[in-house]
């Protein structure tokens, strides 16, 4: 159970600083485009696909993060009446649904990943390899799941945390 | 399938879900998925939800949700929040300055900050324990602060609106341009309703409100990060100069140099700032990616249209269409929050009211009025839970935050009638720009 958790960590660990490092190259790199354009004359031909490009891990890489905060937002107030025993129940089924939903997104991924490396899709305009963006989204998708699992298992809540809306 | 059976049957399966409390994406994919796979075999459905996804995600205006949280995080990490609202509260000479100088705040941070529950959190943190200590009545503490955050969503950037922009292909930065007046003509109404409420209750205003010197340079060390990172944003959508998601990076590369110089930003909050933006990024990736099934199972039903054509059928009166649509957004704003009344409800909506003659730029306003007021109204009101876990006194029950936002969602109520009477309100800053 120990190892269990420990892999769903360190995978989620893994998420979370390819993530963050996706916010700050598309932070910097649109900034820099911006500058080049007005101050240099000079319009980087990269920046618009390549930042929209990464948008495709990013959405995905703080799946994981987001369910060992516990930061979906949820309709708690039947729940929240419950008996504990009755809720322990209700948040296994939850998390039962959550761990099959993330399959599915995690197979469509898996498959992605594998079609789009036989097939050589690229984007349109750098002609960057699809599967390249599909990685970590699969990566993502079954660090989610091992966590999810991980959770039905031991029956673990994590403090609930806040998300920006 | 008939359209009226999976509309029932869909919105049945997550009316279920999501009140058994399964997270909100979550029901949402699953109350679609035995939908998608009646239409489609296993295998189609893998290849047409990669093609969803891959059409979704891959679109630089979409770029600017996770580069406006980001920024929205890293200012509440920052001293830039607090500090506005010190200024705000120690400039006011009046009775109530802190009320006033709350509300202020709000809209001055709301201008940097495109979420309402940083916003009520950020201005919350410092202004609820000061206005709790200075002797102000809970509920009018509690009233300023959770309603004075849903500023943020209206002012741009806004989280909701960028929503909204995506679902309805409307331009986001028309519905940022047409967000500044109605905006700003919130704030002041939110002013009113604390002068008022002074009169009224003079016994929850107290007369001393320990007001301290500023001098010039705190002035400018308050409004100057907000001002630079406010006019990066609505001047260059304004004239053209970039684009929302340009702006929303550029403003972001400006704040975290702020936040490190004057803004006293540690290393641990920056980190901080990126972590809570992946796990924001976690749930609006899976919900967008669930809406995208969802939309895709609705379309293939043609339910929006059909729906539609039901509802013109009828023969209702233009505004009549309107009241009903916005009272129905105040119904499902007690249950859910708005990114996911968004994706859930916008895409069958916003037909609805073009083929009423509406303009989507003004309902965009409208709509997010209607989505201010769904974080202040139980029993799922985000802004007043979080202003309840603040509060450290226990003074404050969630029952005084309630009554405390009522004359402020009076006020909401009345901005959009006056948005219904005056549509110029909305869409003359728009029309006029570059």
């Amino acid at each position: 159970m120990r190892s269990f958790r420990a892999v769903a960590h360190w995978a989620t660990m893994i998420c979370l600083v390819a993530g963050a490092a996706i916010v700050l190259i598309q932070s910097f790199w649109i900034t820099y485009g911006v500058f080049v354009r007005y101050a240099l004359g000079n319009p980087d031909s990269m920046v618009t696909e390549a930042t929209a490009l990464l948008l495709v891990p990013l959405a995905f890489l703080g799946l994981p993060w987001a369910l060992q905060g516990d930061a979906f937002p949820r309709v708690e107030f039947l729940y929240e009446r419950l008996p504990p025993r009755a809720a322990g129940a209700v948040e296994r089924i939850h998390m039962a649904v959550m761990a099959l939903v993330g399959g599915f997104f995690a197979i469509v991924a898996v498959n992605a990943t594998i079609s789009t490396y036989r097939s050589g899709a690229s984007s349109s305009v750098l002609e960057w390899p699809e599967y390249l963006f599909w990685t970590p989204v699969a990566f993502a998708a079954i660090a989610f799941v091992i966590g999810a699992l991980y959770r039905l298992i031991s029956g673990e809540r994590p403090p609930k945390t806040e998300v920006s809306e | 399938m008939e359209w009226h059976v999976v509309l029932i049957g869909i919105v049945t399966l997550l009316s279920v879900l999501i009140f058994v409390g399964l997270p909100i994406p979550f029901a949402m994919a699953a109350s679609c998925l035995p939908f998608l796979w009646k239409i489609q075999t296993w295998d189609t459905s893998l290849v047409s939800t990669q093609l969803k996804l891959w059409g979704v995600w891959v679109d630089y205006v979409l770029l600017a949700v996770p580069l406006f949280v980001f920024l929205g995080e890293l200012v509440s990490r920052s001293q830039i929040g607090p500090r506005l609202y010190y200024v705000m509260q120690h400039a006011v000479p009046l009775r109530g300055a802190a009320a006033y100088g709350s509300v202020g705040a709000c809209a001055g941070f709301g201008a940097v900050c495109g979420s309402s529950l940083i916003g009520a959190l950020t201005i919350g943190s410092v202004a609820l324990p000061e206005m709790l200590r200075l002797g102000y009545s809970p509920r009018l503490a509690s009233g300023v602060i959770a309603s004075g955050g849903t500023l943020s969503v209206l002012i741009p950037p806004s989280l909701i609106l960028i929503f909204y922009g995506i679902v309805t292909n409307a331009s986001v930065g028309q519905l940022f341009i047409a967000g500044v007046i109605p905006g700003l003509f919130l704030t002041a109404l939110f002013l009113v309703v604390v002068k008022v409420w002074s009169m009224i209750r003079p016994q929850d205003v107290p007369a001393d409100s320990r007001r301290e010197r500023v001098d010039l340079g705190q002035i400018v060390l308050a409004f100057g990060p907000v001002a630079l990172i406010a006019t990066i944003i609505i001047v260059s959508v304004y004239f053209g100069v970039a684009t929302t998601t340009e702006s929303a990076a550029v403003a972001c590369v400006v704040t975290i140099i702020l936040a490190f110089t004057i803004g006293r930003m540690t290393l641990r909050a920056f980190l901080d700032s990126l972590s809570a933006t992946l796990r924001t990024m976690g749930f609006v990736g899976l919900l967008l990616a669930a809406a995208a099934l969802f939309g895709f199972v609705l379309t293939y039903y043609r339910i929006p249209q059909e729906l539609g054509a039901a509802f013109g059928a009828l023969n209702l009166p233009s505004h009549l269409v309107l009241i009903s649509i916005v009272v129905f957004y105040l119904i499902v704003g007690m249950f859910l929050e708005p990114a996911s009344i968004t994706f859930i409800t916008v895409p069958t909506v916003f037909p609805l009211v073009a083929a009423a003659g509406y303009d989507l730029v003004w309902f965009g306003i409208v709509y997010t009025i209607t989505m201010e007021i769904a974080v202040l109204t139980p029993p799922v009101g985000l802004n007043l839970y979080v202003l309840q876990r603040m509060d450290r006194t226990g003074r404050l029950h969630l029952i005084d935050a309630v009554i405390g936002c009522i004359p402020f969602i009076g006020v909401m109520l009345l901005l959009i009638a006056i948005l219904v009477a005056f549509p110029s309100v909305a869409l003359w800053l728009p029309s006029a720009m570059k």
